[in-house]
Parts: C-alpha cells; structure tokens; sequence
C-alpha cells in the first residue's frame, strides 16, 4: 500500500462520515422515521412501521453504525497493507464504504433517502467476492466472474424493485414518515411483501450456494487453507445468526426483543471485518512463533524439533524440509528416499534454499502459504540458517575427528620411527663398532705383527660398512642435501640414488619455506618408495611448480597402481604431512593405470584456512 | 719437495687425527683452522699447495667449505682445494666445480683411512689436477634412465675408464689400475669421447667437467632453483 493509496482511503473514508453526519436529520420526526431505520428493505420498513414500540434512532445507534463502517475500512487497510495482493483488503474497505454511504437515508433530502434505501444491502457483494476469492482475492475463471457480477447486480435491484411499490408515508402513523421515495411507481403492499420474500428466498438461496461451494472447498482445502478460512467461518456463521434473528424480529413485530435485535446486528456485522482482523493476528502470531523459532535454530542442530516448530510458525502440519544430495543431483527426504518437487498440480509449492548460490535443501509446503511471503521468507532464512549451522557443526566435527586421528597417526609413527631406528643401530652400526672394538683389543694383545695387520684390517673395513650404515640413517632423518642444496639438490640426490629413472621437472622459485621443501621430500620419496617397492613402476616423473604462496606437485608412475592408504601405510602419512601444513593431498591410483600423487603445500598455514 | 698442507675442520677431534696423519706421511702441515675464516686468514698469511677443506662449516654447517674453496680460488689460484664431507651430492661436486675443475677435489670423509690414495688425490689436486669421489661417480654411472642412452653403447672396460676418468684421474693412473698399457687407455679414451659425443678435452681437470657434465645429464629432466 503505496502512501497515497492510504491517504486516499482515508480521504474517502472520511468523506463518506463527513456526509452521513451531515446527512442525518435530527429532528423528532425523521428520528421516528421507520423508513430511515438503517439495514430495513421496503418490506422490512412496512413490518416495522406496524411496530408500536419502535425505538427512535439515537447517537448511539449512529455511532454503531460508523464504527462498523470504520471497522471495515480499518480492517481492509490493515489486509491492504499486510498481504501481498491488495484485493482482499481493497474489497473490505469498498463493503465498508458502501456500508458507509447508506447512512444518507436518514436525510429528509429525497434524493438521499433514496439513494441511502438502494444502498443499504451494497455492502454484502464485495464480501461474498471475498468469500469466493479468499485467501488471494483474486477470482478464478469465468463462473466466478459472472456470480460476483451477478450479485452486484441483483443486490442493486432487488431492494429497488421492493422500494418501487412501496410509499413509506402512506404505511406508518399518519405523519410519522417523511421520507419521500423517488423510486416509487405506484404502492402495492402486497406487492412489497411478495417481493421481500421473493427477495428473501433468493437471498437465501444465494447464500446456501456459496455455503454448499465455500463447504465443498473447505473439504478439499489444504489445512492451511481451513486455518486461514476458520475465523471467516465463525464471523458468517454469526452474521447469519443475528441476520435471521432481525429478520424473524421484524417479522414477528412484538415486544422489545425487536428493537434490540436491530441493534444487535451491528456488532453482528463488524464481526465480518473483525474476523479478517483476527486472521491478520494469527498470521502475526506465526510471526511472533518464528522469533522462538529463531532461538530454537540457534541452540539445536536440524531436527524433528526444527520441522515441529515450522510447522507450527505456518501452521502446516504436512511441511516437509528435503536435502539436497551433491552427488544424486537431487533432494532426498528424512527417510533418505529422493523426492521430486512438486510442479504445482498437486496443490503443494516448494521453495529451494540456496548456500553460495548451490542447493542445500527444499521446503515443501502447502501452496496456500504463498500468499504469505514475508513468512516465508522468515522461514526460508530461519531453515537455511539451521542447514547452514549443521552443516558447519558437521564439517567442523569431521575435520576435527580427522585432526584427532592424524595426530595419533603422526604420534605413532614418530614412534614406530624411533623403534625402527633404534634397531638399526642397535643390529647394524653399534654390533660392528663392539666387533672393531675387540678385533683392536685382540691386536692389542698379540705380538705377530702379520696377525695385527689382518686384525688391523678387518676392524677398518667393519668401521667403513659402520660409516655407510650411520650415513644411510642420517640421510633417512633428514635428506643433507635438502640442507645444503635445497629441494632441488635433494630431490637431486634422490633421484641419483634412486633405482628407478626418475624425471624431474622443478620449478620451484625463491623463498621455499624449510618445512615445506621438507614436506615436499618426504612426500616424494616416499612416493618414490612406493612406485619402486609395490607398484613395480618402470619410471617415476616428478613435477613440482612453486609460486609464492604455494608449491603444487605432481608424482606419476607407470606402476600397478591401486594403492591406498592404508593404516601403516607411509602414504597416509604424507597426507599427513600434507594436511598438517594445511595442504592437500589426493592420491589416484587405478587398478593397472600407474599412481598420480598430486598435494598443493601453502607456505603459510593459515590455521583458519578451509574451516567454515 | 714436501707438500704444505692447510686443514679446516671444524670437529678437534678430526682435526687433530688428520694433521697427525699428515704429518706421519711426511707433510707439512702448516696450521688448522675451525672454520672458512680462519682458513682464509691462514692461507693469505703462510699459503699452502693444498687446503683440506670439510664442506660444512660454522656458522651454518652448510657448504661454507664450497665457499671457502672459491675464494682461496680467486685469490690464490695455485693453491688446491680438496673438500672432505660425510656425504657426496652431485649438485655439490657440480656447484664446487662449476668455474673449472683445476686444482679441485671432493671426497668423502672416510677416503682418508685410504692413506696411500688420500696422499695421491692431495698430490693431484695440489698439482692443478682433479679429485672427485668414487662413489658419486658410481652413482652417476649407475643410475637408471629411461630409454636409449648413449651411454649405453660403451663396452664394460670403457665405462671402467669412464668412472676413472670422471675421479680425476691421469692416463697413467687410469692404465695402472687397470692393467693397461697408456695407448690402450688412450685408444679408449678417445672412442668413449666419439661415442658420447663429447669434445675431446686435452687437460685432465677440464675433461673430468665434461665427462660429468655428461654423466648427470643423463636421464634428467630440466631443473631450476
């Protein structure tokens, strides 16, 4: 509702009560005037006017009369303003000011009066559109057109055709009417009653037929559709009620039963917009429900407890959240079973919730919810928040089992490491340096100078295979070329010593950080290691390209492939290795189709680096 | 005339047993040094023929023994160089050789208990000769490569004259080891030149750079640092 679309509902509101008050004659005799009794047909008028303890028209009375005429403009505004389609609340505020307009029967004037008396049941046709059209407003196909045009017609001449027979003055007290009907043909009281009932007859029937299709729309409504519609049920239930008891009031002419349903009927009617109003407050109070939904969604992860809640926000029990599966390229329902959106033929919508621009769920509801988009799009951030929070919970409980797991990994094969390494020693470098140790004794103790040379002898080469053993160890701690050269010069010497040909094509650039280059060497040797001792590669090719914020790396062999890392595997530990510097390690390695060892080392771990 | 000898080393231990060794087989040893600094210091001061030089060195136990050897290079080209180290790396020997192999050796540690072929390799690197290890020759020889080599085309004695050739070693020395006459040696030198395409390099020092130059190109890809 635009600003001045308020203004100018407030403008003609205003006019119309400006008028009616204007309009309304004040003196004893219009006061008394049964013709201008306000909401009374012709036949009503002739009834009434045979009433003998007919209740004068008073302020009170007035006021009734413009406060349900307000309550229709105010109701209508606030659906105006509320809805997403304006002709629910529009339709509300032209009953209203139709209603309005028919107080000018209480003029003297006769072209008031006249136009008051055919004006008086006006405001009943854009309710029964609303009826017909609720929730949109919109009506829907060619019937329905035609049986709201049809209405506003009818409504227009059936009471002019009552009034065109009927000359208040001739029927009540001489004197005690005034008013002059401009419609008048000729009096026929008779006339005036078989009409009313015609009239009546028709009316009713009317109404019985939108009951019969509002019914049979109620039955096959969706529940949001019955939710929405219960409190417009209630209203026409009691505007029924208090419209037959005037009816019967006037009909049975007697006691002060009559004049207090007369009155009664105003209140009856501004139920009508009250109860649109009460729709509006549970459409509030879904709203008000999302804001504990909110703090639901913040403490708890996704679950029956998250659906339970919005359901209960948009009072659809049958909404259902889907998630979206990557990998089936589809959505999957609690039960793990994949479902198809509806295509809107089924009654029901959906809507995508979207994380980065790709789908992480659907919502499916009932298609009535719709007309409702600031509720949805309440209950869209609410669902996709808590996607969103799981989703991070989840990833954030994975990386953190993976982080506990590798450590463990790391700890013990820094273990098992030491274990092999004390080993070696203790079997290979300490064994032969005791044995030197005694051959220098024996020759220590002997005087046959020939026998001092051989001991001599023995001890010295049982020192050099000692030598070659310690430097084997060191290099396998840490490569001494990688210290002196580089990753290259390492890489260098791996390569040398390595008994498969191996090709390198490094680029690695300046300021290689230490831990890196020494990331990168073990990763590639023991993918070398790999290709020589199980894949039974013929050659290995190493490609490595560094930037300045990364080294990007490559291992291919021609091997058996089908490696994987397995629990004691050393290239488990690689990607350890790898993940410890916030890198990333991939090995693809096809049953018979060689092993690609591809890692991307960050020269900066970024310890917030891929969390989410 | 008796060869003086400087000795930078920075393990006293090693460093002792070496000058005493040195000195047993009739060298002038004519001071120790712990590291680059005070070698340089001692050679501009006193000169020596040869320095024994560890390659790694305070303060960064890298390759100041690489860096040492260069500067005594330019300042006293007579003076030979001989690096001793735990390991042998081939980008090492190549880094150290890389202005021209005279007057240059690179072994590993343990060669000295070798005494008679540790004093030969001081003698030739003191006389502008070459000294590199057998083993990283062996390596280079050895090591495995994909597809045709021309390497592969030498007979098993020519690639024995090959491996000695690349340790820096002179016809004659090449002849005695093998049990060769010179022009035999001199025959096989000649053909493994042809067959690896190699440019016939007269001086010892210049044809051990090109025999390794050849050897490490060997089945190796392109590299950058």
């Amino acid at each position: 509702m635009t600003p001045r679309q308020l203004t100018s509902v407030i403008g003609v509101t205003t006019g119309f009560v400006i008028l009616v008050l204007l309009c309304v004659d004040w003196s004893p005799t219009a006061l008394q005037d049964p013709a201008r009794t306000l909401s009374l047909n012709a036949q009503g008028v002739l009834r009434w006017g045979e009433n003998p303890n007919r209740i004068p028209f008073t302020v009170f009375e007035l006021t009734l009369f413009v406060g349900v005429g307000l309550a229709f403009v105010l109701a209508g505004g606030a659906a105006w303003r509320s809805r997403p389609s304006r002709n629910p609340g529009l339709l509300l505020v032209v009953a209203g000011w139709l209603w309005l307009a028919s107080g000018i029967r209480r003029s003297s004037d006769p072209v008031a009066f006249t136009l008051g008396v055919t004006l008086t049941l006006m405001y009943q046709p854009p309710l029964l559109q609303l009826a017909l059209s609720f929730p949109s407003g919109t009506l829907r196909g060619r019937a329905e057109r035609a049986a709201v045009a049809f209405f506003y017609a009818s409504w227009l001449l059936a009471p002019a055709a009552g009034w065109a027979f009927f000359d208040p003055r001739l029927h009540v007290a001489v004197g005690e009417s005034t008013s002059r009907n401009l419609l008048l043909l000729w009096d026929s009281p008779s006339l005036v009653a078989a009409l009313g009932n015609a009239i009546r007859i028709f009316q009713i029937s009317v109404g019985v037929a939108i009951v019969t299709v509002l019914i049979a729309r109620w039955r096959s409504g969706t529940k949001a559709y019955r939710s929405a519609f219960l409190p417009l049920w209630l209203a026409v239930i009691v505007k029924t009620a208090a419209t037959v008891w005037v009816s019967l009031a006037v009909i049975q002419l007697s006691g002060s039963l009559s004049s207090e349903a007369l009155l009664w009927q105003y209140p009856a009617t501004a139920i009508v917009p009250l109860a649109v109003l009460f729709g509006l407050w549970r459409y509030r109070f879904a709203r008000g429900r999302l804001g504990d939904l909110m703090v639901e969604v913040g403490s708890a992860p996704v679950s029956d407890r998250l659906i339970g809640a919005l359901r209960r926000s948009v009072h659809d029990p049958t909404l259902t959240l889907l998630r979206w599966f990557p990998d089936q390229a589809s959505f999957v329902d609690s039960s793990g079973v994949p479902q198809a959106l509806p295509d809107g033929s089924t009654g029901r919508a959906s809507m995508v919730l979207e994380r980065h621009g790709t789908p992480v769920g659907a919502l499916v509801f009932d298609e009535a919810l719709q007309d409702q988009p600031q509720l949805l799009a309440a209950v869209r951030s609410a669902t996709s928040l808590a996607l969103e929070n799981q989703q991070m919970e989840q990833q954030l409980r994975e990386q953190l089992v993976e982080v506990r797991r590798s450590r463990e990994r790391i700890v013990t094969a820094g273990d098992s490491r030491r274990r092999q390494l004390e080993r070696d020693l203790h079997d290979g470098a300490q064994q032969r340096l005791v044995a030197v140790s005694m051959e220098l004794a024996r020759a220590q103790r002997t005087t046959d100078s020939q026998e001092v040379q051989i001991l001599v002898g023995t001890a010295r080469a049982e020192l050099l295979d000692a030598l070659d053993e310690l430097r084997e160890l060191a290099r396998g701690v840490y490569p001494p070329s990688l210290r002196e050269r580089g990753l290259t010069g390492s890489l260098t010497a791996l390569a040398e010593r390595s008994s498969l040909p191996m090709e390198l094509d490094l680029r690695t650039g300046n300021g290689l950080p230490a831990h890196v280059a020494l990331a990168a060497y073990f990763i590639c040797a023991e993918a070398v290691t790999n290709a020589t001792k199980y894949a039974k590669a013929a050659w290995v090719r190493i490609c490595i390209d560094g930037t300045e914020k990364e080294l990007r790396m490559e291992i291919v062999d021609n091997g058996i492939g089908g490696a994987r890392p397995g629990p004691d595997g050393g290239l488990l530990g690689i990607a350890d290795r790898a993940a410890a510097l916030g890198g990333s390690l991939v090995i693809d390695s096809p049953e018979g189709r060689g092993t690609t060892i591809r890692a991307v080392l960050p020269f900066s771990a970024d310890p917030e680096r891929d969390l989410p | 005339m008796t060869l003086r000898v400087a000795i930078a080393e920075d393990s006293a231990l090693l460093r002792r047993g070496l000058s005493a060794l040195l000195k047993s087989e009739g060298l002038e040893v004519v001071g120790e040094a712990a590291d680059g600094q005070q070698l340089l210091e001692m050679v501009d001061k006193q000169g020596a023929d040869v320095a024994v030089v560890d390659i790694r060195m305070p303060p960064s136990y890298t390759i100041e023994g690489i860096q040492a050897a260069e500067t005594i290079r330019s300042r006293h080209p007579e003076t030979g160089v001989l690096l001793l180290s735990q390991y042998v790396e081939t980008e090492n020997a190549m880094s150290l050789l890389k202005n021209g192999a005279k007057g240059l050796g690179y072994l590993l540690k343990e060669r000295v208990s070798d005494v008679d072929e540790f004093i030969d390799a001081l003698h030739r690197v003191a006389a502008g000769g070459t000294a590199i290890d057998p083993e990283l020759v062996t390596r280079l020889v050895d090591r495995p490569h994909k597809g045709h080599d021309r390497g592969d085309d030498l007979t098993s004695r020519e690639k024995n004259v090959l491996e000695l050739m690349a340790e820096g070693r002179t016809n004659q020395a090449i002849g005695k080891s093998l049990f060769l006459g010179e022009r035999t040696v001199e025959a096989h030198i000649r053909s493994i030149f042809l067959k690896l395409d190699l440019r016939p390099e007269p001086e010892d020092h210049r044809r051990v750079l090109a025999v390794l130059t050849y050897l490490r190109g060997v089945g190796q890809g392109r590299s950058s640092e």
